[in-house]
């Protein structure tokens, strides 16, 4: 229910690619900075982790945050790439081993086109998985955040995103994590369908 | 935007470039490049062009270096064969 509408979305903003007036993200000296074709391995991560974060979840409310906020995110997230017009062209690098053809076959998918890089929805699913693994796992959960702090730093040094699309991407998740502080308690009932008789005190 | 892509086999190794190569995208090809020279000594060196949409006044010096040290050049649109042709003087 949370995957398939960011799925198709993000989907969407790829395939429809930079908007007229595009402008990249990237800070002056940072096509400069290096890529890492190792973190790789921390950048294809969550396309597992996080997909298996939802089984993690030890109870409905835990679930339910996951869930709501991620469907959060992909409204806000979809809506700024619809507004504005940021690329995050990716910086070329000279491919070698596995990890190098499987940054090709990323950016193949990704169509190579710097579209949908602002916010990173890689910094948003990671730290939202993480936060679910954290409270499985609470003596474990420095691992957690280390690891989506590790997609987070990926996401720069495979060259996919700008560090303004990393800070973006946290932003947004800082945000939708916190929903509950934002977002009217009227709407938060309709978007998890919590059973609210009885718990309510007026 | 810019990519490099690799394509090797025991005689051959061959580069190809798409899209830009301009400013600082020809400093990341030179790396690629001195990384060739210095893992594939016995290997044939070459070059595919067509994916080329502009190459800047540093690329093409670059791609003179490279001519001279001994890269073969693909190119198979009018358009890139007039850049070959400039880049190995002929």
């Amino acid at each position: 229910m949370v995957y398939l509408p960011w799925f198709v979305l993000y989907e969407w903003a790829v395939f429809r690619g930079p908007q007229p007036g595009a402008f990249a993200t990237y800070l002056p000296g940072e096509v400069h900075w290096p890529i890492w074709q190792w973190m790789e391995a921390f950048y294809v991560s969550p396309y597992l982790i996080v997909t298996l974060a939802p089984l993690a979840a030890t109870t409905n409310g835990v679930l339910r945050r996951f869930a709501i906020a991620g469907l959060l995110s992909v409204v806000a997230g979809n809506l700024i790439f619809s507004v504005v017009p940021a690329i995050a062209p990716p910086r070329p690098f000279c491919p070698a081993g596995l990890f190098g053809r499987m940054m090709i076959t990323s950016r193949d998918l990704d169509l190579n086109n710097g579209a949908g890089a602002f916010p990173s929805f890689h910094v948003v699913w990671s730290f939202l998985g993480a936060a679910v693994y954290a409270r499985r796992w609470p003596r474990l959960q420095i691992v957690s955040w280390t690891w989506a702090a590790l997609v987070a730093a990926s996401c720069v040094l495979t060259g996919i995103h700008s560090l303004a699309d990393v800070i973006a991407g946290f932003c947004l998740f800082l945000l939708v994590f916190n929903y509950q502080a934002i977002v009217p308690r009227s709407w938060r009932t309709f978007l998890s369908n919590e059973q609210t008789v009885g718990k309510r005190v007026f | 935007m810019f990519r490099i892509t690799t394509e090797e086999n025991r005689q051959v190794l061959t580069f190809r470039l798409e899209g830009r190569l301009e400013g600082p995208w020809v400093e990341v090809l030179t790396e690629c490049w001195v990384n060739a020279l210095v893992g594939s000594e016995k290997k044939q060196l070459r070059v595919d062009l067509n994916g080329l949409t502009f190459i800047d006044g540093a690329g093409k010096a670059l791609l003179m270096r490279m001519h001279a040290q001994g890269a073969q050049f693909i190119a198979a649109d009018l358009m890139t064969k007039a850049i070959v042709a400039e880049i190995v003087g002929r």
